[in-house]
């Protein structure tokens, strides 16, 4: 481990990708950055990275697993259930987030990201701080 | 009849009613026998108090007077005594008055210088004197006296006049001696005493002469221990009066002291000087006292049970109780006023001194009074015990003849009145009583009769407004028809005990009608509804016709009536009831009854039913009404959650390209991928601009859409600091403004207190304010002002921008719509304004602006600090 950070962002949509991994271009520290692209046996493929992921991304609409079945995995599981794990998501009406909170997320960052705040958020998240109010 | 009437405890029995008058005129009777017994007895005993007293004051009078006589016995007694005379003969032979001056001796001083001492004489003239106080002392106490003394004569005295002089004088204190150092002189005269208890005579030999000179000093010394003593109360010599040669008696008042006096002269043999013969002579008297002191009086009155007094010269002089400083006058009154209390007397002249001594003996008047009164009570309490046994008497032989067969009436007309009318009264009586049993029992049956028909027509009734109450009770519980109808025949025919009910509704399409509900006599529907409808329409029936007629067609005999139609289900069928259910000009269908019997339905019936028919009615209306409500609810219901499911897709599914248009245009702007002119920043800029403004207006439609559909909720927190949103808004305006001629300045009030609501929908309400001041303002100042005021946070932002006047406030608020610079400017959704004053108000708060064309704008928000109807989002 070289002093950065491991994150894991699910997400099915390419154009989303493409915009992580240039948003994470623009942090001023490195990041591993895995993408799955599914959530097809989400937990052997999380249990194969090394180092162990620090922060989950998770998109909400994806398939099979969906964003919460994603969160129960990885709260069930022994090594990650106290990982910091986030909804990357566009579902940002008021029931949704209150939806994410009850089910465990520890924040959330909405789609569209914001170029600018970007690489403040992601801090204050690998900081250990809750996010719930980045809206836009 | 009220039940008031019925109350046995307030009710006055007959018993009750005359023993009242009767026991009240015994008792008045009573009263008033019993004072005039007082009246007359007062005066009765009064008279016989009276006599007694006068009986009372006689043996007081013979008392005082057997004392007296008693006195004059004693002092008699002691010239018969011969130790007495013995000791006077001595006493005169050698007494003071034969001495010689110089041999004349005090007796104490023999005790110091009995040898000067020189002749017998002075000692046997000593121990007379001593002998003679111990005979009187014996006296004194033997006869309770309250004194005793001895004058001495000196019958061959050389003062021939002498009168009788003073030697001693005992009373039951003290012993006076008296002395005469001169022969022959008084004018000296002192007295010496000794305490009479301490005093004791020597011994008879104590003298003897031929021991006298062998008595030891000091033995004189202890017996003869005299002191000097001042003044003496007795007179020195006796008055002439008593200085007789006879006995007397005398009376002496010392204020209130009564003092009886006697006295007795004492002769003796003596030896004249000039003969030496045995001459009988007067050598002194013996002086008795007896006082009427207090000790005496209330012996007295011990011994009659009554106060006792004296009285002199008709005044009262001493009393046993009575402390009067002054002597009380006895008038003619036959009462006298003691110590403030009236009393009765009679009073008795003494003997021997009728003229100056009366006895007295007092009753108390109150004495009496409360003997009248005793006697008064007495009568008045054996009287009212003989009323009271009288009356309790009387109140029985009443209850036994009229009050018992009373309450036999009564209890007979309670059952009645409760419904028993068979109750008879069982009374067998030749008088006015048995009479009005057999009217009683007349009349029970004859309301018996009555009622009975009555009774049956209230259960009639009963069973009609139970059956109506039963099913107005489904009509509010039940609002679904297929389970009502049902239910509503069901009830009707057990009520009723019909043969059949059926209820026909209207179809919606063609009108005709169709069974929607029946019951026969199994319990079961109809079965074969097709056939029964179809023989209802095929031809004109009764059913058919009452809904054409929308009138009640009354059919007693079905057999009569060519209309009715026969169905195989319903053989017995004798007459029917067709009610057309009406709600105003309404028609909903048709109750149709039918019963076994002939002319089943009568009047009451038919009301009865056509009620029933009219609440089926109403409530195959209102289940209807309801139907169709509960389905537009539904649909509105499905149509909302497709609109929010709808609108969440779109947000969601608008909002994931935007994030790779926005953030991909940002990269090629910041030159991530490969350099850019600043013009072609410039325009990517304007990519970035328009995107955030279709991100903004699908919020915005969201909202919108929330606040319509009333789901619009608040994400609340503690501490939101206004300040902090300020500064996030003044650095939108900034990036707004971009290159006009505009000043952003502020004035927040310090310490602006942290709030309770949604940080987001805050700083969203300024947002949209700040922007639209920066859209609508060409040049000047936009001013952001916060400041505390009472439980508020006020927010004020100012412009100097084209303005709004008052009149545009609904274009500024209504959804959708926007002023006429807004639609010129053709930027904004139109829906920012309205938006934040829902959210504004959401808070508890207000959004409100003050504007002139051409000047500028002001928008104003209130947000409370503490908005207590805002929870916090968990």
């Amino acid at each position: 481990m070289s002093g950065s950070y491991s994150i894991v962002y699910v997400e099915d949509d390419p154009g989303s990708q493409k915009v992580m991994r240039g948003l994470v271009e623009t942090l001023g520290f490195s990041i591993d950055l895995h993408i799955f692209e599914d959530s097809s046996h989400f937990i052997p493929r999380v249990e194969a990275l090394d180092p162990e992921p620090d922060l989950f991304l998770l998109d909400i609409h994806v398939s099979p697993l969906n964003g919460f079945d994603m969160l129960q995995a990885l709260r069930r599981h022994d090594d990650f259930q106290g990982k910091m794990i986030v909804a990357l998501t566009a579902s940002v009406m008021n029931e949704e987030v209150k939806q994410l909170k009850e089910a465990g997320f520890d924040g959330i960052l909405a789609k569209p990201l914001k170029f600018q705040d970007f690489p403040r958020h992601i801090q204050r998240i690998l900081d250990g701080e809750n996010l719930w109010a980045i809206k836009r | 009849m009220s039940e008031k009437n019925h109350n046995p405890g307030r009710s006055v029995g007959i018993g009750t009613k005359i023993l009242l008058p009767v026991g009240a005129a015994f008792i008045v009777f009573t009263i008033a026998l019993a004072t005039l017994i007082g009246i007359n007895s007062f005066n009765n005993l009064t008279n016989v108090k009276l006599s007694e007293l006068e009986r009372m004051s006689r043996i007081l009078a013979n008392n005082v007077t057997e004392m007296v006589d008693n006195a004059t016995l004693i002092a008699n007694s002691f010239e018969r005594s011969e130790r007495i005379t013995r000791e006077i003969e001595q006493l005169s032979t050698f007494g003071p008055y034969y001495a010689n001056p110089n041999d004349y001796y005090e007796p104490w001083s023999i005790a110091t210088q009995w040898h000067n001492i020189e002749g017998a004489n002075q000692v046997f003239a000593l121990q007379s004197n001593l002998n003679l106080i111990t005979q009187l002392q014996v006296s004194l106490q033997t006869n309770n006296l309250d004194g005793i003394g001895f004058y001495l004569t000196s019958p061959f005295d050389m003062i021939s006049d002498a009168e009788p002089t003073l030697t001693f004088w005992l009373d039951q204190q003290q012993v006076i001696m008296a002395r005469f150092p001169t022969k022959g002189s008084i004018s000296d005269v002192s007295y010496y005493q000794i305490d009479n208890a301490i005093f004791h005579a020597p011994s008879p030999n104590f003298f003897d002469i031929s021991s006298v000179y062998s008595v030891p000093p000091h033995r004189f010394f202890t017996n003869l221990d005299f002191t000097p003593a001042e003044t003496v109360n007795q007179p020195l010599f006796l008055s002439e009066e008593v200085f007789q040669d006879t006995e007397s008696t005398r009376i002496l008042f010392d204020d209130s002291l009564i003092i009886l006096q006697t006295v007795s002269p004492i002769h003796v043999m003596l030896p004249h000087p000039d003969t030496w013969d045995d001459t009988q002579i007067l050598a002194g008297f013996i002086v008795i006292e007896q006082q009427l002191d207090l000790t005496t009086i209330l012996e007295f009155q011990n011994r009659l049970g009554l106060d006792v007094g004296f009285a002199h010269d008709g005044q009262i002089v001493t009393t046993n109780f009575a402390n009067q400083d002054h002597p009380i006058s006895i008038g003619n009154e036959a009462t006298v006023s003691l110590e403030n209390e009236m009393y009765y007397f009679a009073t008795e002249p003494i003997e021997p001194y009728p003229d100056d001594l009366a006895a007295v003996v007092f009753s108390p008047r109150s004495d009496i009074e409360a003997l009248i009164n005793l006697l008064q009570s007495q009568i008045i309490t054996i009287a009212t015990v003989v009323v009271g046994v009288g009356s309790i008497i009387v109140y029985i032989s009443i209850q036994r003849l009229i009050s018992h067969p009373l309450k036999i009436f009564t209890d007979h007309a309670k059952d009645i009145e409760q419904g028993n009318f068979t109750s008879r009264v069982g009374m067998q009586r030749n008088d006015e009583l048995g009479h009005l049993a057999n009217a009683f029992n007349t009349m029970a049956k004859r309301v018996e009769e009555l009622i009975g028909s009555l009774e049956e027509r209230v259960n009639a009734r009963t069973r009609d407004l139970k059956a109506a109450v039963e099913v107005s009770r489904e009509i509010t519980t039940v609002l679904s028809l297929e389970e009502l109808l049902p239910e509503v025949v069901k009830l009707t025919a057990e009520t009723y005990q019909l043969y059949a009910v059926a209820i026909l509704l209207p179809n919606q399409d063609d009108g005709s009608l169709s069974l929607s509900a029946s019951i026969i006599e199994t319990g079961q529907p109809i079965v074969d509804t097709e056939t029964f409808v179809e023989s209802i329409l095929s031809k004109p029936g009764i059913i058919a016709e009452t809904a054409r007629r929308r009138e009640a067609i009354i059919v007693n005999d079905v057999s009569q009536d060519e209309r009715y139609l026969l169905i195989d289900e319903l053989p017995n069928t004798k007459s029917e009831l067709a009610i057309p259910m009406m709600l105003g000009n309404r028609f909903l269908g048709v109750f149709d009854v039918q019963s076994r019997h002939i002319n089943n339905f009568g009047e009451e019936e038919v009301t009865a039913l056509q009620i029933l028919a009219k609440q089926t009615a109403i409530a195959v209306r209102n289940a209807q009404l309801f139907e169709a409500l509960r389905q537009a609810q539904r649909q509105a219901e499905r149509a909302n959650q497709a609109k929010s499911a709808f609108l969440a897709s779109v947000s969601h599914e608008l909002r994931t390209p935007l994030n790779s248009i926005i953030n991909f245009t940002e990269f090629v702007r910041h030159g991530m991928k490969g350099p850019v002119t600043e013009e072609q920043a410039e325009t990517l800029s304007e990519v970035v601009a328009a995107s955030e403004h279709l991100l903004r207006l699908i919020n915005d439609v969201l909202d919108m859409s929330k606040i319509e559909s009333d789901s619009l909720t608040l994400y609340v927190e503690d501490n939101v600091d206004i300040e902090a949103l300020i500064d996030k808004a003044i650095s939108t305006a900034n990036s707004l403004i971009a290159n006009k001629p505009i000043v952003v300045n502020t004035d927040i009030e310090a310490n602006l207190p942290k709030i309770r609501g949604d940080e987001q929908r805050i700083l969203q309400i300024m947002l949209n304010i700040v922007s639209n001041a920066c859209k609508f303002t060409d040049k000047g100042e936009i001013r952001i002002e916060a400041k505390c005021e009472n439980d508020k946070i006020i927010i004020a932002i100012h412009d100097t921008g084209s303005g709004i006047s008052a009149e545009d406030e609904d274009k500024v608020f209504g959804a959708f719509k926007q002023t006429e610079s807004g639609q010129k400017s053709g930027v904004g959704t139109g829906l920012g304004m309205p938006i934040s004053r829902v959210l504004a108000e959401e808070h508890g708060g207000k959004l409100w602006f003050e504007g002139t064309i051409g000047e500028g704008t002001s928008f104003y928000v209130s947000l409370p600090i503490r908005p207590s109807h805002l929870e916090l989002t968990t």
